[in-house]
């Protein structure tokens, strides 16, 4: 039998009345790029919530690496290795460059007491090896506020990528970026898969989907309604189905 | 009138300015800054205009003797407006927990088991606003003052609204230990304030807790999205506030041997113009205990000062109101600035 | 119309509970009916404002004390001045005026006085409008008790000619939910309720919510002014703490026990708590044979409770927004 990093069997879940997912079936496989792509409010953002812990799916199991795992929650799932860069960029903007790269995840000493020298320092690495900040105004003690949209979107792609997470989640990373920005990100993406780990990726523009994933999720209203091998579509056959989908909610 | 310039934001990154470490200083200490200032120019203003009451150490001693009845809840409730709630029982809970201690010590005799008694009485009872508010949901301002009032009734139906005289405590080592002179002269619930400030200053700048609770303040969402548990630390907020709200309100009735059933009541407006004073943002994220530290003393000072200038006693009650009217409009102009620009 | 039927049964319920006075019982029931009446005119006026915009005040008892202090200006005589408010400015000492247009005089010194107030305030929300409302009270309040010329200090003031009776309260009470019912439809209530909702939605169609809020705010100040005159004189005698937080807490907790987004769950709540404190009081003359329980206690004990129990069981109140 295959064996999959990460597996979602007959999730469903609904808030009040909006049934936002309804028994998806969801797999990422170890060292695959997966594609999500779907209309606004096709449940792309609920589905990578439910894998990050942040929601609890009303129905339905959560395997990783084929164990099953109840009752999941977000430090429980950011330790089996999931890192996220949310759509809503889960930044504290009145907060500092240090503490929101460790948000949530602190380095500390063993009575709890954060040890801000370490967390200062690899900021500072962080900035400059891969953020590009070079200019002194900004250093690890900036406030986030004062920041461009694409340079948010940077500090949440370059945590997210900081600790060696095995899957990493995009929940619409290129939103906000300038064309070299975007660039280099599908650029990183392509590195995670590199480095021998996995990722799911979610955007808008089917031309940056197609270029990274191995294979794509076809989200509609909640179900699934297609997934297909990259080498097996080319993106003129994507399109046409992805139109046919819109038309009709079903692939055929 | 306060004028507390804000930790000014970063130039773009993109603009490199040089930058001296003196300047990074003022940038990213700004709002003490501010304070202290405020501090040192009211108290050269007191000084020209009531030259006799402000040179004598006597005021000084006063003032360490009465602001940390309200200075020790003041610091934890930074952390818990930081965090985007707030507490308006607290003068209650310090009413209960001594309410708790005389009885305890009525029953047992043992003036130890009586405090540990009070401080767990003040714990509980901020952890149950905080499930309240946490828990059920219910918005921190409502259901505080219900809260106030539930436990202010309490007392009185418990003590039937008498007065209790704490003399026959006088002499005792933990008395002493607690509200006793240190040196003859230094007040302890100074000591004990400043002990305090520091632990809270500790939790809040250099433990993980503190980096939640600023977190959770800022953008509840995110740091929920991050994995921080919002709900226990907040709960864990409330419990700290109620911890030393039990403190404060023993220390106030030992100082004075005495406790009366409205203990505190008159601390709910000064705790808190002490806090927005300091430059506690009511919208969360910000805030400092240094600030709240210093607006405590500049808070306690308005009612001696007004009096020694020779205005009407009343006048302070207003500043107070003023205060707290101007901080916070202060905040609400900055934010929506900030949301413009 | 609706409007109108609601309008119609909380008069029906007011008169109905006039009407208990009628029935015997003497004084006391009296008392306790006129009391409740005051309160209904406080929690509808409270709902004018807090309802429509979902903005908590604790300020608004400060206009309460506002009201009486002002309407006792215009009703004690000359004699009664000298003896009660000794250090009156002259000016005022030669100011008359019957109880009616006197009551109406205090509402609208009170609605002055939110006017003022309400220009910066008015631009809060959330937790800074509580805070600063609450400031507005503390102010107030310490203005009431230290103004010696015109309240006579923290001293009580006395000797009030006790013209209020349950007619009188009836008729504020009638006027106060009649108003409150319009204001809810009228295009400024809807448009502020609009903003309650949606207040980002509201501003992109133009809503003025400052605007929206402060004239809610004048209203409510106005009745709740005039509740101030008719409390001064049904009461005879009172001092300045008597509009300060337990009043504010009391009538608070009516308006969310009933629910605060409806007329009728303000009149609805003022009802229960009234019914149930009196209750409670009976029920301590039963029991209380030898100590005496400490009644306020009991009572705030009673009242927060179910305040609490309210906001957890039915968050919208009894009346969860809906009217009768
Ligand atoms: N916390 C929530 N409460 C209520 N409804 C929600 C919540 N989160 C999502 N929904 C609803 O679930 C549905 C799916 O939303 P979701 O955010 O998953 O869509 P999406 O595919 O990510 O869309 P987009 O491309 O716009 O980001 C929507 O109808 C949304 O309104
Ligand atoms: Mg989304």
């Amino acid at each position: 039998m295959e064996s999959y990093r990460l597996e979602l069997r007959n999730v469903s879940k609904s808030f009040s009345e909006v049934q936002s997912l309804r028994d998806v079936n969801f797999k990422v496989g170890m060292n695959e790029v997966v594609g999500l792509l779907g209309d606004n409010g096709a449940g792309k953002s609920t589905l990578i919530k439910i894998i990050t812990g942040y929601h609890q799916p009303d129905s339905g199991t959560i395997l990783f690496n084929g164990q099953p795992v109840d009752h999941l929650t977000v430090p429980k799932a950011r330790q089996l290795g999931v890192e996220t860069v949310y759509q809503e960029r889960a930044l504290a903007d009145q907060q500092n460059l240090w503490r929101n790269i460790f948000m949530g995840r602190e380095l500390t000493t063993r009575l709890g007491f954060l040890d801000i020298k370490k967390m200062r320092a690899e900021t500072d690495r962080l900035m400059r090896s891969e953020l590009g900040f070079t200019s002194a105004a900004v250093t690890p003690d900036s406030i986030i506020k004062g920041f461009s949209g694409g340079e948010k979107q940077g500090v949440a792609i370059v945590r997210a990528l900081y600790f060696d997470a095995e899957v990493i989640i995009l929940d619409e990373p290129t939103m906000g970026l300038a064309l070299s920005e975007t660039r280099k990100l599908l650029h990183f993406v392509r590195d995670i898969k590199r480095a021998g780990k996995s990722a799911i990726f979610i955007d808008h523009n089917v031309f940056h989907v197609y270029d990274v994933a191995d294979r794509i999720v076809l989200l509609d209203r909640g179900t699934v309604a297609g997934e297909f091998r990259k080498d097996s579509l080319s993106l003129n056959e994507l399109l046409e189905k992805m139109q046919h989908v819109a038309e009709t909610g079903t692939l055929d | 009138m306060v004028d507390t310039p804000r930790i000014s934001t970063p130039p773009p990154p993109s603009a490199s300015r040089p930058t001296s470490a003196a300047r990074r200083f003022i940038r990213r200490n700004g709002l003490q800054l501010g304070i202290v200032g405020v501090m040192v120019l009211l108290w050269l203003f007191y000084l020209s205009f009531a030259p006799t009451v402000f040179a004598s150490e006597n005021i000084y001693r006063a003032f360490m003797q009465s602001v940390p009845f309200f200075g020790i809840v003041a610091l934890p409730l930074t952390m818990l407006v930081i965090a985007r709630d707030i507490d308006l029982s607290f003068p209650s809970i310090m009413a209960i927990s001594v309410t708790a201690f005389v009885l305890i010590n009525q029953a047992t005799g043992s003036i130890i088991i009586a405090f540990a008694a009070c401080l767990l009485v003040g714990f509980l009872v901020g952890l149950l606003n905080g499930v309240i508010v946490v828990g059920i949901g219910l918005p921190a301002l409502i259901a505080t003052i219900g809260t106030q009032f539930f436990w202010r009734g309490m007392v009185q139906v418990i003590t039937n609204g008498r007065s209790f005289a704490l003399n026959d405590l006088r002499g005792d080592p933990l008395r002493e230990l607690l509200v006793g002179r240190l040196f003859g002269f230094v007040p302890m619930q100074m000591i004990w304030m400043i002990a305090a400030a520091v632990l809270v200053w500790l939790l809040l700048n250099r433990h993980r807790f503190g980096a939640h609770v600023y977190l959770i303040g800022d953008n509840e969402n995110s740091a929920r999205l991050m994995g921080i548990n919002v709900g226990r630390t907040r709960v864990l907020l409330f419990g700290l506030v109620g911890l030393a709200a039990g403190f404060a309100g023993l220390l106030t009735a030992l100082d004075i041997s005495n406790f009366f059933t409205n203990l505190g009541e008159g601390y709910l407006l000064i705790g808190l113009a002490a806090v927005f004073l300091g430059g506690t943002s009511v919208f969360g994220g910000t805030g400092t205990v240094f600030g709240t530290f210093i607006g405590c003393f500049i808070i306690a000072s308005i009612q001696p000062a007004v009096v020694a200038i020779g205005w009407s006693g009343f006048t302070t009650q207003v500043i107070y109101g003023f205060v707290i009217v101007l901080s916070v409009a202060m905040h609400t102009f900055l934010r929506s600035r900030l949301r413009l620009s | 119309m609706r409007r109108w039927r609601t309008g119609a049964i909380l008069i029906g319920l007011l008169i109905a509970a006039q009407g208990v006075t009628l029935l015997g019982g003497g004084a006391i029931v009296e008392r306790v009916i006129t009391l409740m009446l005051i309160h209904v005119v406080l929690a509808v006026a409270l709902h004018i404002f807090m309802g429509g915009s979902g903005v908590v005040s604790f300020g608004q008892i400060a206009f309460m004390g506002i009201g009486a202090y002002a309407s006792i200006l215009f009703t004690l005589t000359e004699r009664g001045k000298r003896v009660a408010l000794p250090n009156l400015y002259a000016p005022l000492i030669d100011l008359a005026l019957p109880y009616l247009p006197a009551l109406i005089a205090a509402g609208l010194i009170a609605a002055l006085c939110a006017a003022m107030v309400g220009l910066p305030l008015m631009r809060l929300s959330g937790g800074a409008a509580v805070i600063a409302t609450f400031a507005l009270l503390v102010i107030v309040n310490v203005v009431l008790l230290n103004w010696n010329q015109v309240t006579n200090g923290p001293r009580t003031v006395f000797g009030i000619e006790r013209l209020t009776n349950s007619w009188a309260a009836l008729g504020w009470a009638a006027a106060a939910v009649i108003a409150a019912l319009a204001f809810k439809e009228s295009r400024w209530g809807l448009m502020l309720r609009a903003s309650r909702e949606d207040a980002r939605a509201a501003e992109s169609i133009g809503v003025d919510i400052v605007r929206m809020r402060w004239i809610a705010w004048v209203i409510s100040a106005f009745f709740t002014g005039a509740a101030g005159g008719l409390y001064a004189h049904f009461i005879g005698s009172f001092g300045a703490s008597a509009f300060y937080l337990s009043t504010t807490f009391l009538i608070l907790a009516m308006l969310v026990i009933g629910g605060a987004r409806s007329v009728s769950g303000a009149v609805i709540g003022v009802f229960t708590i009234t019914l149930l404190s009196e209750l409670l009081r009976a029920a301590e003359a039963a029991i209380n044979v030898g100590g005496a329980i400490s009644v306020s206690g009991a009572t705030s004990l009673l009242i927060s409770l179910l305040m609490l129990i309210a906001l957890i069981v039915r968050p919208g109140g009894l009346m969860g927004g809906r009217e009768l």
